[in-house]
């Protein structure tokens, strides 16, 4: 059965277990997922409860011990690791919690550099680059190196870096999780703005209950499964 | 174990491949210090322990041949243990189908000599009563092939005798010989040397004749008093040359190649030394910044800094014990490759192998105490903090900025791919790291492409000395010779220009101080000679007693240009003025005209041998021969060939060097490398999540090697030539005046394979970071 066109994400009996040593941690267990296009959802859980997994699974950052997950009519869990590389260059843009800027680039060098893998031409990965510092309110500080820049202005780089390729996806890991809370609501505010203005996906995963305000659902995970979801759900078994 | 004790055991563990980078360097600073000093101290010992052995001369005297009734009385010298009695005298061995070899006939009294003994290789000494039988130098057997049992032709003068070979021995006195005693290069088998029995010259005569006084001297013994003395005795003879030991050509020759290669070592050493402390200090700050934490924790356990720095100290120590055992064990690789290599350039027919306690717990001495300093300043420089501090504040990550000097630079990268601009950037970042590695690559770099200037600048020195020079064939005579026969020479075909020369020994004196010289007389205009004078002038034509001394012997009389010192001869003495210092390949020259040399060594109108020059196309050396005076017959082409291959056999030392400069370079570029990759494996793995592949991720690890290898070969030019330049100075203060030459293809022998193999230094850290998953970068905390 296709799935129904306004589904980004699908994901069947995934399972993720680690193996250290003897000992097998199970992270996943048969979870199944759909996340329609243009939905904004947050992943919410307590530390250890699999929801960074779950993200990186969806980002093709890992791969699942069992089942199957589908992102935008592609098979990620059973690609080469060329293809997920491809992959992630044209269909995912992340944000992370401590921004992973390259620290010697500056601040619109760091955007270009996500655009640079992709067929644009040098001028529009420039118009690119400053359309976005822009939109997150960082048209001053283009030159800056992300040491010159605060915790939040770091952030919006970040996000300005995930959405200029303007991919389907954004996945988002704790992206407030190393600012404080005025700031981390302002970063949530750019990010749930932008989504909407380019009406990407975005998954984001926090253990901050506070924004959950901002999803158009809220999937609470526990133990590795999927336990509730609220709001608005497009798809949802 | 202390638990402090057990942490640093496994954080080792965790950083085993680091470890073993400091380990191999370690190991080979150790191996090169312990390997070419036991190298040079076997092959001493070797020349030493065989001249004692074998009983080499401390004094030969030479004196024109005369009858021993009437050689003076000898008895009671005091420090002289024994004497003997020889004639020497050369002769032309005719091999067949071969060019004719000279050689140096000794007629010995005892078939099994005290002074300069035998060791038989194959058969026997001659006996008492075998008035044909000769013992041959190993020499003439290896490079001519002659054995037991075959017969020798030996032309002297007009005479041939045919002698029967009936043993192969080592001496010391030719233990390594010389083409010619002007030259001081010895080629190998150019020179034969026979020994017979002088009961069977006496028979001919009717009487002993004897030309040649060897001594030993007790132990104790002063040898210049003992030396003055037998002079004294012997001052009615007319002595043509006076060899005390130390100035004996073999002797002095191993002496001398030692004492260059000492030269060389000491910078090799010092670099090795410079770049343990290098990679050790870069791979202990990065352990304490990993590791900043738990010591501040143990800091504020209660952990005194004493405590702590001995922790690492100890780790540091193990390390260094480890590389010193392992230094150790390829010492002895080292020390018989070079010491081989050296023996067989120089014609030494056997190397004892010395092993050496002392030298190699000075090498492992010096690595550890380097390896400790090491890891001493960047411990002590955390621990001075207090304990809060130093949990508290992890070290910030470097902060890029352009520097305003290299805004031009600055806006080319920019232009880059961000995998280039990223590498490029992370070496900006760690700005002294970069330099640092950069300036020990290329101080590795340096010293081996400076050994190799070094050497091609003495080769091109003394090759353009004797191209400059005009003879073809030099020729010595038999025997003081009349000038007119001298002319005989020109009527062989293809001589254009003859140039006789003429001489003898001397003492020279000035100021209480006594130096033995070979006085050689030239025509001042000679035009087929050059004399190099390196200060003052050359003597002028006429009457004056003008001298061209070469400088270690102005050194050894304490004289200066202008001052006048006494040359003693024959029984008298003659003041003769210094007007200029010479540098010669062989050392106790006093170079005077012609005319002087006649009228100080008492042979008026004749010469002792004759510069030849050949038109184009050369002609045959061998038919010099044909004439009754001539001894030895030396072609300039042949000199040139032997020195060059003199030369080639100290390449192995060179080679030596520059595979260990390379493997260093490679170990920093490692470290280097490794390190950058695991401060940067964060970004890397973000690279990797936006989508870069691997190659992109290689690109930038390989855009810092090739930056790290580039800058230091550029930086590696200028330390070669400085470091060349002061080895040229120290061989020409030593030995000869050598000309600085940089020869494009020393460099590119050196620096390129360096700029090919160095960067593969960054092989594993590629690897390291290729083969992680995106995730596991991002996430990375591991220490190693």
């Amino acid at each position: 059965m296709s799935p129904p066109q306004n589904t980004l994400v699908e994901m069947d009996g995934v399972a993720k277990s680690y193996r250290t040593g003897d000992i097998v941690a199970q992270v996943l267990r048969d979870v199944d997922l759909r996340i329609a296009r243009n939905e904004f959802v947050v992943m919410f859980g307590v530390s250890g409860c699999g929801k960074t997994t779950l993200l990186n699974l969806i980002g093709a950052l890992d791969v699942p011990s069992a089942g199957t997950i589908v992102v935008d009519g592609e098979c990620i869990s059973s690609m080469t690791e060329r293809a997920r590389t491809r992959f992630r260059a044209t269909k995912v843009g992340f944000v992370f919690q401590f921004y992973n800027l390259l620290p010697t680039l500056t601040a619109l060098e760091n955007v270009e550099a996500a655009l640079e893998i992709l067929p644009l031409d040098s001028s529009e990965i420039r118009r690119r680059g400053i359309h976005y510092l822009s939109a997150v309110g960082m048209e001053d500080k283009l030159a800056k190196f992300p040491a010159q820049l605060s915790g939040g202005e770091q952030q919006r780089v970040a996000i300005a870096r995930a959405l200029a390729k303007e991919p389907p996806l954004i996945l988002a890991d704790e992206p407030t999780g190393n600012l404080d809370e005025g700031t981390g609501l302002e970063v949530m505010r750019v990010m749930s703005d932008l989504r909407r203005r380019t009406r990407a996906t975005m998954v984001v995963v926090t253990h901050n209950p506070r924004l959950t305000t901002f999803a158009d659902r809220v999937l609470r995970i526990e133990r590795g499964q999927i336990q509730k979801t609220c709001g608005s759900a497009a798809d949802n078994p | 174990m202390t638990r402090l004790r057990i942490k640093m055991t496994r954080d080792l563990w965790h950083m085993k491949w680091r470890a073993l980078a400091i380990i191999l360097t370690l190991a080979s600073g150790v191996a090169v210090y312990a390997g070419f000093y036991m190298g040079i101290l076997s092959l001493l010992w070797t020349r030493d322990s065989i001249y004692r052995e074998l009983h080499f001369a401390d004094l030969e005297v030479r004196f024109l041949p005369d009858d021993a009734r009437n050689l003076p009385d000898l008895s009671r010298l005091d420090g002289v243990t024994r004497i003997e009695r020889r004639l020497v005298y050369p002769g032309i061995v005719r091999p067949a189908g071969k060019p004719p070899i000279s050689v140096v006939m000794t007629s010995l009294e005892v078939p099994t000599p005290g002074i300069h003994s035998f060791k038989f290789l194959a058969g026997r000494p001659f006996r008492a009563d075998e008035l044909d039988a000769v013992v041959i130098d190993a020499s003439l057997a290896s490079y001519h092939g002659y054995r037991v049992g075959d017969t020798v032709d030996i032309k002297v003068g007009e005479a041939i005798y045919h002698r029967r070979v009936v043993g192969v021995a080592i001496t010391p006195e030719y233990f390594v010989s010389t083409s010619n005693p002007t030259y001081f290069v010895p080629e190998r088998g150019s020179l034969g040397f026979i020994f017979g029995n002088l009961e069977a010259m006496s028979d001919a005569l009717g009487f002993t004749l004897v030309n040649d006084l060897v001594f030993l001297f007790d132990a104790s013994a002063d040898p210049a008093l003992v030396k003055q003395q037998v002079l004294t005795r012997l001052k009615k003879l007319n002595i043509e040359q006076v060899s005390p030991r130390d100035r004996h050509f073999s002797y002095q020759y191993v002496q001398l190649q030692l004492e260059s290669t000492r030269v060389f070592i000491p910078a090799l050493v010092t670099v090795l030394m410079a770049l343990t402390f290098i990679v050790v200090s870069i791979n202990v700050s990065r352990m304490i910044a990993v590791e900043r934490r738990q010591i501040g924790g143990l800091m504020a356990l209660g952990y005194g800094p004493r405590r702590l720095l001995g922790a690492y100290l100890e780790a540091s120590l193990l390390l260094g014990l480890i590389g010193g055992l392992l230094g150790i064990a390829f010492s002895f690789w080292v020390r018989d490759f070079f010491a081989g290599a050296s023996a067989r350039s120089m014609g030494m027919p056997e190397v004892r192998m010395t092993t050496d306690a002392l030298t190699m717990l000075r090498g492992v001495g010096y690595e550890v105490a380097v390896a400790l300093v090491a890891t001493a300043i960047p411990v002590l420089r955390l621990l001075r903090l207090p304990a809060q501090q130093v949990i508290r504040e992890s070290p910030s990550p470097p902060v890029f900025r352009s520097a305003p000097a290299l805004r031009g630079i600055a806006s080319l990268v920019q232009r880059l791919p961000t995998s280039y601009r990223y590498g490029l950037r992370n070496l900006t970042r760690q700005r002294v790291r970069t330099a640092v590695t950069v300036a020990s690559i290329a101080l590795a770099l340096g010293v081996a492409t400076a050994y190799r200037l070094s050497l091609i600048s003495l080769n091109s020195t003394m090759s353009s000395w004797l191209e400059n020079d005009r003879w073809s064939l030099a020729v010595d005579f038999l025997y003081p010779v009349l000038l007119e026969r001298v002319q005989e020479l020109s009527m062989m075909p293809s001589v254009t220009q003859t140039e006789p020369y003429l001489s003898c020994y001397v003492q020279t004196q000035a100021g209480g101080r006594v130096g033995d010289s070979n006085l050689v007389g030239i025509d001042p205009d000679a035009r087929l000679i050059n004399v190099i004078v390196v200060e003052g002038r050359k003597f002028r034509p006429g009457p004056e007693r003008e001298a061209v001394l070469t400088r270690e012997l102005a050194r050894r009389l304490g004289v200066a240009v202008g001052d006048v010192f006494q040359v003693e001869a024959m029984g008298e003495t003659y003041p003769v003025r210094l007007v200029g210092l010479s540098w010669a390949a062989v050392a106790g020259l006093s170079i005077v005209p012609f005319a002087v040399a006649q009228d100080i060594c008492q042979f008026p109108d004749k010469a002792t041998g004759a510069y030849l020059e050949l038109g184009k196309g050369g002609g045959d050396d061998a038919r010099a021969y044909d004439l009754e005076f001539v001894g030895k017959v030396l072609a300039k082409r042949d000199l040139l060939t032997q020195l060059r291959a003199v030369l080639s056999g100290t390449i192995v030392l060179l080679d030596l060097s520059t595979a260990v400069s390379l493997f260093v370079g490679t170990l920093v570029i490692l470290t280097s490398i490794n390190l950058s990759v695991l401060e940067n494996e964060r970004d890397f793995g973000t690279l990797q999540a936006l989508g870069y592949s691997r190659r992109h991720i290689a690109t930038a690890v390989l855009t810092e090697a090739g930056v790290y290898a580039a800058g230091a070969v550029l930086l590696s030019i200028p330390i070669a030539a400085l470091i060349s330049v002061y080895l040229n100075e120290r061989m020409s203060a030593a030995w000869i005046q050598v000309q600085n030459t940089f020869s494009p293809g020393v460099f590119a022998g050196v620096l390129g394979p360096a700029l090919v193999l160095i960067p593969l230094g960054c092989y594993p850290g590629i690897r390291h970071v290729v083969s992680r998953a995106a995730l596991a970068s991002i996430r990375s905390r591991i220490l190693d």
